[in-house]
This record gives structure tokens, C-alpha cells and sequence, in this order.
């Protein structure tokens, strides 16, 4: 019969024992809840019969970032027979986003309801650290969407034991299964920390006997000393051990006053900024995540950003004097992050094209060497005094209370907002000044230097972003993200294609066999193609990030306030003076007619 | 998905017994199984200790408004679903004939199934009627338990001529014998006979023996009270060569 292949079915699942199945109510035992007293008080009304005894080690995967979490879901192992079982559902607790109470009520069925709440399930040899590691498959596939290029590490485990009990009817069918649980908490980071969850039941609903499941629970409600718990085992045991779900964000949370002197944004600009880089130490030191690597390095990037706007404020301060070590900082990350960006490239290609694993192996453990090499070195730099020395510098500086010095720099300057407009009026300036100059001969350099003009703007429309509604200010941040996507992509391809031919080389030199050189090659034609395509696309992108709707969108935004005249040669190229901007559509330079 | 019919036009064969041990090795092979006891005697039902009982009855059933997935009850085997047995079952022609495209009704009733369930074993009542129309179009494969006489040799050219003369897609034929006495100079017979005359027939073959009867007071299948008796592991053989034959997706 045409029935199609049933798509995401978990057939290899059988077996595979799995924590806070759907439907499931759990109560917390009290005193009155001991096994011993309440499996009699259970078979004054119903059959029971006792299962073997068995225990169980979990443990919950989740992104630095608490990607899973936050998306309501969990991602388990557990162990049985020399492989990994490791399924991903939704969380149980209620009120967290994945709460499966409000779909299952729905549908009335253990099952559960939409499609995407359904788990998914794998067995594999090996514990992947990020999602592409995993096999072709729907859990893969999920877990990707959601976790991206973040890497899955252990944020708990727990050891369970069980005892578990059928409830039978007169047919002597089960049609209610109870489990006793103990659960001890462990952090997989601390190996001291350890937590006991006490006692829960666990009642386990059989499809097609939902009326014994109410009045089991009915029964179990008459009981005093038990109670319904809401949160799932994960929670519980996040909770156990003290864990807490840390929102992480990358963005800019200043919020600045648009009469205050233009110092003040400085100091707190830069308080945030260095504060984003302490954070992101500890992850760099253990190597939780490569984001940690790339947030400390934006964090370092806008913090010269900021430095660079304001020298003529902190000129002769001690501010200044940090300066060189912040340029240091940069200096220190970039080789680790590169080589992220290679393996992160890479993964996306492997994900793309499974057949090349094989003979894009000896890449991957080269890149992979290297960046091990350089990740130690970036540990050596954040271990020396250096860091130490300028980490204490700008502590003393920025940590409230804040002294003279640091009171001064936010005292000094003219008013925030009109000088904010007039700064970001002028790196827009300078953006489609040099972007207009761009044409189909231009060298490759060129696109790179735009590239860092729009990245200064982009900085800058970040720095002074809660200065403006978030409805007026957004479009303008999603326009000149969009031409950085394009000019970033370029520049990337580019980097890449020429670092790639230097790995096929130390490949060759290493004696790699020949089918890895092959693929090598293949990446790099991919990167040369990426680079064109990308450069094929400039002028529309640019085109439309110049674009007489975008130029008034800036006007209204940042020309409205009270701004310094313009030079008559720069009005004239001034794209917030919208009037004296050449005509829609009429070519200009740079632009392929 | 694939379904598999367990079939007979004789009564008595050990359709039911056949259609429980497949679909409990089929459950324990880690498939996601799915046993629909067609048959208003309810002796897969039995054997399973599952009431037979369908709320709304067949009429409701085969009206199709609701997915079958509401009248499933998990057995007390992992990965083994019954769709249990009705008395109303009995009024199964009638109630097909009521409806549009009769002989279509049991395929796009177990369609959506597909996504839960990796096999369906469809346990049904011997007949040859409007209801067996139905399950021969459903079925991938129909496995017909045959006693080696000379009445259900003939019964099975019947049924062989029967599906020959139907158009439209046809499900492969799956013969075996069941029951067998190799004492009786018959069965001994008949059986040496069968790969000559009937090539198709499948080479595992069940023999009679009290173990299969005692599911009837265990109310189990073989393998969860008589794992490695010579009957379970001809079950097992059979399994094999059924989805050799007819192979799961």
C-alpha cells in the first residue's frame, strides 16, 4: 500500500530508557511517601506487581549560552551497552517555553501534540561536542537549527535509582506503571558539588488507559505528605547543584542620556565593554564555547572603536595609557578566532556534502592542531601580567566607586545627542563616499577597507543606539548589517581561499594523501566561488544601503538635530542631505550602469 | 510503514497465534508495531489482555472523522500497540458498504499511522468478503497460514485465482505452512510436495505443538513464556524470511 515512509518515527528508540516521558505526573515523598508505606496504601484499591531495581546516570547537554533551555527543551545521554542514547524533548516543567502540559491537553494523548514537540533520538559511540558531529538524522537536524555553531557541553548529571511498579486491572493488563526515584545531582564542572533530589513517584500513563491514570492519581491525591512537583528532573537538579540560567547577551545594554555630556557615554560604553571581556575569560580559559573567544574580541574591537571617537576627550588621561594593551588584546585573539571561523566553515561544508568527511579529515585535525596551539597561546597571553596589569589599570579606572580621573573624562565634552548624530552622520558619510568609488576593477582591498568604514558605523549606531526609538534606529542598524554581511562574506572567502591553499601546502609537506589535497582544492575553488558571488552582489547591496529611502531614514533620524553645517562639498555627497542627492536611479560612481 | 495482513479464507489455522508472535518479535526487533485485531472473536485482543471493547464501535471507527491513534492501547510489550477487537466488528461489511470507496477505507485509515509506526499486522477474521477486499488493498504483504491438507491447498489456489482476477495494485502472497504433524504421512506429503507446485511458499514452517496452545492460559505471546521452545524460534525463522521477502522501509 502507498503509505509513505514514516518520517521521524524513534523505532531505534525502543529500549532506550527515557527521563520525564510525556504525560507523566511526578510527586515529591514526603514522610508519608515512603515506598514501604504507600506501595500498601496503593494496593488496598489495585493490583500491583513490583519490577526489578535499576539505575540509570543522565546527563543534560546544553550550549554556554543555554540555547536548549531557552528554547524549552532538553538534550539527555544516557548510557546503556556501550553506546550513548541521547534524546532531545521538550522540558516538562511547566511555565518554561517548552512546557508539553499545554499541547498534551489538547491533543489528550501521551503522544503529545505538534509535530515539533515530538523527541528526537539517537545512539551514538561518541558524545558530539556540537551538533554537526552528530549522524544525518531529525535529531541532528533540530539540534542544528537551534544551537548553531555553539558548542554542547555537560551542564548536569544525576544518578538515579528506581524501583518500579505495574498497576494491573482485572485482566492483569498494565495500565498504570509507578517508579520510585532517588536522584543524586552532580556538576560535571565541580566534581564536589553534589546534591540529593529526595524521594519522587513517578506516575507513568499507558495509552489507552487514561481513566486508571486519574484515578491513580485521585488516590494518590488522599495521601497527605506527597506533592505534585512542576519542574522536570533537569531543573530540579539544575537547582540542586546551584546552577543558574544566565541570559547571554551580546548586545549593548547602556542606556544613555542625550543631555548628558558626551563623556559619561564614554564611561559607561566602556564599563560594559570591559566588563563583557572579564565575562567571557573563564570561557576562553576552558575552552566552554568559541563564541566566548569572539565576544571578548568584539568587546575589545568597540572598545578601540570607542577609544578612537573620543581621543581628542581622553587625550592626556589615563585612559590613553590603556590603549596599547587593548590593541595588544586584539592582537592576542585574532589567530584563535580565525581558525574558529576556519572549522566553523567547515562543519558547514561537511554538513552540506557527509561524502567528504573522510578526505577532509586530515584538514580538520590540522586545523584543529593549530588551533589548539594558538587557543594555549591566547591562555598564556590572559595568564600573563600583561593582562593582569592592564586588567587592574582599567579596573581601577572604571570599577565604581569611580575616581577623579574617570569623573572627569564623563564631565567633559558637549552634549551627548547632537554630538552623537554629528559622529555617525560622518562615518556614513565616509561609507558611502567610499563606497561609491567602488567599481567592478576596484581591487579586493578596497571592499576590505569599506568593510571597516561600515563596521566603524555599525559601532557607532550600537554605542548611541538608546539614544534614538528602537523602531526609528533598528532599520538603519538592519541596513548597514545587511552590506556588512555582503562586504564580511567577501572578505572571509577571500582570507580563506588564500589560508587554505597554505594548509593544502603543510598538508602536502606532512605527506597527506592525495584525496585530501583534492578536497582541499575543492574547498578552495568553493571560496573562490563564494568570493565572486559575493562580489557580484556588492553593487546591489550597496545600491540599496544608499538608497533614497535609507538616506531620509538617516536624515530623520540623525540631520534633524542640531547638527554642525556641512562643508559645501561634503553637502553635496552628504547622503542625510537628501534634496542635493543625485536622482533615484541615475547612475552614480562605482555603480554598474 | 508496512502492513502485513495475516490471512485466511479457513477458520481454525492459527491466523491469531501467528499474527501475535509476528508482531511481538516485530515490537522486540525495536519496530514500532502496531496490531489491529480485525476479528470480532477478539483473540488477539485475548491474548494481549485487552478488553474488546472500541467506544463508538466500528461505525465510528470506519467513519474516519477521528484518527485511529484515539481507540490504541499500548500493550504490556514495549513498541507494541493494539488496535483492539469489537463484537461490532461483525457488522464490518455493512458498515464499509455505507461508506464512499469501500475497498479504500482501511488504507487511508491506517495512512496517517505511518509516522508512528514502523508495522502494522492486521489480525483478520476468516471470510472472504467486502472487509477482506479492504485489508488485501491495505496490505503490503498477506501471510496466509495454510495446514497441509488438501482442502487448504485448494482453498489457497482460491484465494491466489481470487487476487489474480482483482486489478489495481496487488500485495504479495506470503504462504506458509502452520501446524504441522511431520508424524502424519499427509502433512509429511503435502509439505515435501509444496516447492515444487507452489514455489512461493515460504520454507519456515510452524509445527503443532501445545507450547503455541499455552498463550491461551499465559495469555502472552511465545517469547514472553517459552523464549527458546522449538515453536518460538519457527516464529522467529518466519519473521526473518517474512521481511526478507516483503522488507520493512
Amino acid at each position: 500500500m502507498g503509505i509513505r515512509k514514516g518520517e521521524g518515527r524513534e523505532s531505534a528508540a525502543r529500549g532506550a530508557w527515557r527521563p520525564d516521558a510525556p504525560g507523566e505526573a511526578v510527586f515529591s515523598l514526603g514522610r508519608g511517601g515512603a515506598p514501604r508505606s504507600l506501595v500498601p496504601f496503593l494496593r488496598a484499591e489495585a493490583t500491583l506487581r513490583a519490577l526489578p531495581r535499576e539505575s540509570h546516570t543522565l546527563v543534560y547537554y546544553d550550549t554556554f549560552d543555554w540555547r536548549l533551555h531557552r528554547a524549552g527543551l532538553r538534550l539527555t545521554s544516557h548510557e546503556e551497552n556501550g553506546l550513548t542514547a541521547l534524546w532531545l524533548q521538550r522540558s516538562a516543567s511547566p511555565g518554561e517555553p517548552g512546557d508539553a502540559s499545554r499541547s498534551r491537553a489538547r491533543s489528550g494523548s501521551a503522544k503529545g501534540g505538534a509535530g515539533r514537540g515530538r523527541p528526537a533520538f539517537a545512539r551514538v559511540a561518541k558524545l558530539p561536542s556540537f551538533a554537526s558531529d552528530l549522524p544525518e538524522g531529525r535529531l541532528r537536524r533540530r539540534l542544528e537549527r537551534i544551537t548553531d555553531v555553539r558548542r554542547l557541553h555537560p551542564v548536569v548529571r544525576i544518578d538515579l535509582s528506581r524501583r518500579g511498579y505495574r498497576v494491573l486491572d482485572d485482566e492483569q493488563k498494565t495500565v498504570v506503571k509507578l517508579v520510585f526515584e532517588r536522584a543524586v545531582a552532580r556538576d560535571p564542572a565541580v566534581p564536589g558539588i553534589a546534591a540529593e533530589l529526595g524521594g519522587t513517584l513517578r506516575v507513568v500513563p499507558v495509552a489507552g488507559y487514561r481513566k486508571a491514570h486519574a484515578a491513580t492519581l485521585r488516590r494518590l491525591g488522599e495521601r497527605p505528605g506527597i506533592a505534585p512537583i512542576g519542574a522536570d528532573l533537569a531543573s530540579r537538579a539544575l537547582a540542586a547543584i546551584g546552577r543558574e540560567v544566565v541570559a547571554h547577551r551580546s548586545e549593548l545594554r547602556s542606556e544613555l542620556d542625550a543631555r548628558s555630556p558626551a563623556g559619561a557615554a564614554f564611561l559607561s560604553l566602556h564599563r560594559e565593554l570591559f566588563a563583557t571581556m572579564r565575562d567571557n575569560v573563564r570561557g576562553i580559559r576552558e575552552d566552554l564555547d568559541p563564541e566566548h573567544v569572539h565576544d571578548f574580541r568584539v568587546a575589545v574591537r568597540r572598545t578601540r572603536s570607542l577609544y578612537r571617537l573620543y581621543r581628542d576627550l581622553i587625550a592626556g588621561t589615563a585612559f590613553e595609557a590603556l590603549l596599547p594593551g587593548f590593541k595588544w588584546l586584539g592582537r592576542v585573539t585574532n589567530p584563535t578566532r580565525d581558525l574558529d571561523v576556519h572549522l566553523i566553515e567547515l562543519r558547514e561544508q561537511l554538513a552540506k556534502r557527509p561524502e567528504e568527511r573522510d578526505a577532509l579529515l586530515p584538514l580538520e585535525a590540522l586545523l584543529r592542531e593549530k588551533r589548539r596551539v594558538e587557543w594555549e597561546r591566547l591562555v598564556e597571553a590572559l595568564d600573563s601580567s600583561t593582562w593582569a596589569e592592564l586588567e587592574a589599570a582599567a579596573a581601577e579606572l572604571l570599577d565604581p566607586p569611580s575616581g577623579p580621573e574617570a569623573d572627569r573624562v564623563a564631565a567633559s565634552g558637549p552634549p551627548l545627542g547632537p554630538w552623537a548624530s554629528d559622529r555617525i552622520v560622518r562615518a556614513l558619510r565616509r561609507v558611502a563616499r567610499h563606497g561609491r568609488r567602488i567599481s567592478d576593477d576596484s581591487p579586493g582591498e578596497k571592499l576590505h577597507e569599506l568593510r571597516l568604514d561600515a563596521k566603524r558605523l555599525r559601532y557607532l549606531l550600537e554605542f548611541f543606539r538608546s539614544l534614538h526609538p528602537a523602531e526609528e534606529i533598528d532599520p538603519l542598524l538592519k541596513s548597514i548589517k545587511r552590506l556588512q554581511q555582503n562586504l564580511g562574506r567577501f572578505n572571509d572567502a577571500r582570507v580563506q581561499s588564500r589560508s587554505l591553499r597554505e594548509l593544502g601546502r603543510e598538508l602536502a609537506a606532512q605527506g597527506s594523501h592525495g584525496d585530501a589535497l583534492l578536497a582541499v582544492g575543492r574547498l578552495v575553488e568553493r571560496a573562490e566561488r563564494r568570493r565572486e558571488r559575493e562580489r557580484a552582489r556588492f553593487h546591489e547591496r550597496f545600491r540599496r544601503f544608499d538608497s533614497r529611502t535609507q538616506r531620509e531614514r538617516f536624515r530623520r533620524v540623525f540631520a534633524a538635530g542640531e547638527r554642525p553645517a556641512a562643508t559645501p562639498s561634503e553637502a553635496a555627497r552628504d547622503p542625510a542631505a537628501g534634496p542635493t542627492r543625485p536622482a533615484e536611479g541615475a547612475p552614480q560612481r562605482g555603480e554598474r550602469a | 510503514m508496512k502492513v502485513y495482513a495475516v490471512y485466511s479464507i479457513k477458520g481454525g489455522v492459527g491466523k491469531t497465534a501467528t499474527a501475535v508472535n509476528l508482531a511481538d518479535l516485530s515490537a522486540r526487533s525495536g519496530l514500532q508495531t502496531l496490531l489491529w485485531d480485525l476479528d470480532p472473536q477478539a483473540a488477539a485482543s485475548f491474548y494481549l489482555r485487552v478488553k474488546p471493547k472500541v467506544r463508538g464501535g466500528v461505525a465510528k471507527l470506519l467513519r474516519g472523522r477521528r484518527r485511529l491513534d484515539r481507540w490504541l492501547r499500548a500493550s504490556d510489550i514495549e513498541g507494541l500497540a493494539l488496535l483492539p477487537a469489537d463484537f461490532s466488528y461483525r457488522h464490518m461489511d455493512l458498515e464499509l458498504q455505507a461508506g464512499k470507496k469501500p475497498r479504500r477505507r482501511l488504507a487511508r485509515l491506517l495512512e496517517p499511522l505511518a509516522k508512528r509506526f514502523d508495522v502494522v499486522f492486521l489480525d483478520c477474521p476468516p471470510s472472504i468478503s467486502l472487509a477482506s477486499e479492504s485489508v488485501f488493498r491495505a496490505a503490503d504483504a498477506v501471510v496466509t497460514p495454510l495446514v497441509p491438507t488438501p482442502l487448504s491447498m485448494r482453498t489457497h489456489v482460491q484465494l491466489l485465482k481470487h487476487l489474480g482476477c482483482r486489478g489495481g495494485k496487488q500485495a504479495r502472497v506470503l504462504p506458509f505452512f502452520n501446524l504441522v504433524d511431520r508424524r502424519k504421512k499427509l502433512h509429511r506429503a503435502i509439505q515435501d510436495a509444496a516447492p515444487i507446485e507452489h514455489p512461493d511458499f515460504l520454507e519456515s514452517w510452524i509445527p503443532y505443538s501445545s507450547t503455541v496452545e499455552r498463550m491461551g492460559t499465559e495469555r502472552a505471546p511465545l517469547s514472553a513464556f517459552a523464549p527458546r521452545t522449538h515453536p518460538a524460534l519457527a516464529y522467529a525463522a518466519l519473521w526473518d524470511e517474512i521481511q526478507k521477502r516483503v522488507p520493512v522501509d
